[in-house]
């Protein structure tokens, strides 16, 4: 049996260099992933914490790949649930490429096990998530239902 | 967006896309052994489907595998029914799904 993998793609019209900024910025990941933002040195080998205001962690992995402005990679562990974050990481790749005015990102979600109770879960979510990313860079707003951490609560 | 609705407006691909819903990365074998067309057909749509951003076709190993986008209709979602009906659809639908149970028919 294969892997569970999740591939999301879409175009922005931005630059690689903002894309980048809002993936790797915690003013911009508090806006459009859950309010949590991103906690890292960007050091390969170093963690990588998403966290509410009020300083817990919901997610959390190892930073395996730092390419600016191209190529993003981390081992993610879902820390919302008791039960869901005895999983093993998986891991979440973030792939952008220039097209014309806009930008392409490409985001992987992969190397989960065959039997993941995580992987169902999230689906949605990064659907919801990568849209308000859109929005929020070609409009200045984030969607708010991916800012809402009720709305959204147990997807990604 | 044109061209995400015309690549839903076919029932043969909406029935791919269900296919991947329920098992993500096919190979193009995998996907013709679930549908009486010919492998040509069934490669046309995809062509279609991929153009419209809603499979991605990437290289695993030595296949071709393809994965359903749901970023697309998403982007639906927010642009025609979060704007008008969001609410008053929920309701609708939940009540044509009670009563439409354990049958799954295309409408």
């Amino acid at each position: 049996m294969k892997n569970p993998e999740h591939i999301y793609q879409t175009y922005i019209r931005t630059t690689p260099q903002r894309l980048w900024e809002a993936i790797t910025s915690p003013e911009f990941t508090r806006q459009y992933f859950h309010r949590m933002h991103i906690d890292c040195d960007w050091k390969p080998g170093s963690a990588v914490k998403f966290r509410y205001e009020d300083g817990r962690v919901g997610c959390e992995g190892t930073l395996l790949d730092c390419v600016p402005p191209k190529l993003l990679r981390y081992t993610w562990r879902f820390l919302f649930d008791e039960q869901l974050a005895k999983e093993r990481p998986s891991t979440v790749t973030f792939e952008i490429e220039p097209a014309g005015e806009n930008c392409r990102l490409r985001v992987t979600h992969n190397d989960f096990d065959a039997d993941s109770k995580v992987f169902p879960m999230i689906s949605e979510g990064w659907s919801e998530v990568i849209s308000s990313l859109k929005s929020l860079l070609e409009t200045g707003t984030a969607l708010a239902v991916a800012g809402n951490p009720e709305a959204s609560r147990g997807a990604a | 967006m044109e061209r995400v609705f015309k690549a839903l407006a076919d029932g043969t691909r909406r029935s791919i896309l269900d296919r991947l819903f329920e098992a993500d990365g096919l190979s193009l074998g995998e996907l013709c052994s679930g549908l009486e067309m010919s492998r040509q057909a069934v490669s046309k749509h995809l062509g279609i489907l991929e153009t419209a951003g809603l499979v991605i076709a990437v290289r695993r190993g030595r296949e071709k595998r393809h994965f359903l986008n749901p970023v697309p209709i998403q982007e639906i979602g927010n642009r025609w029914i979060a704007k008008y009906a969001r609410k008053q659809t929920r309701v609708i639908a939940a009540l044509k799904e009670a009563l439409e149970e354990g049958s799954h028919e295309e409408s």
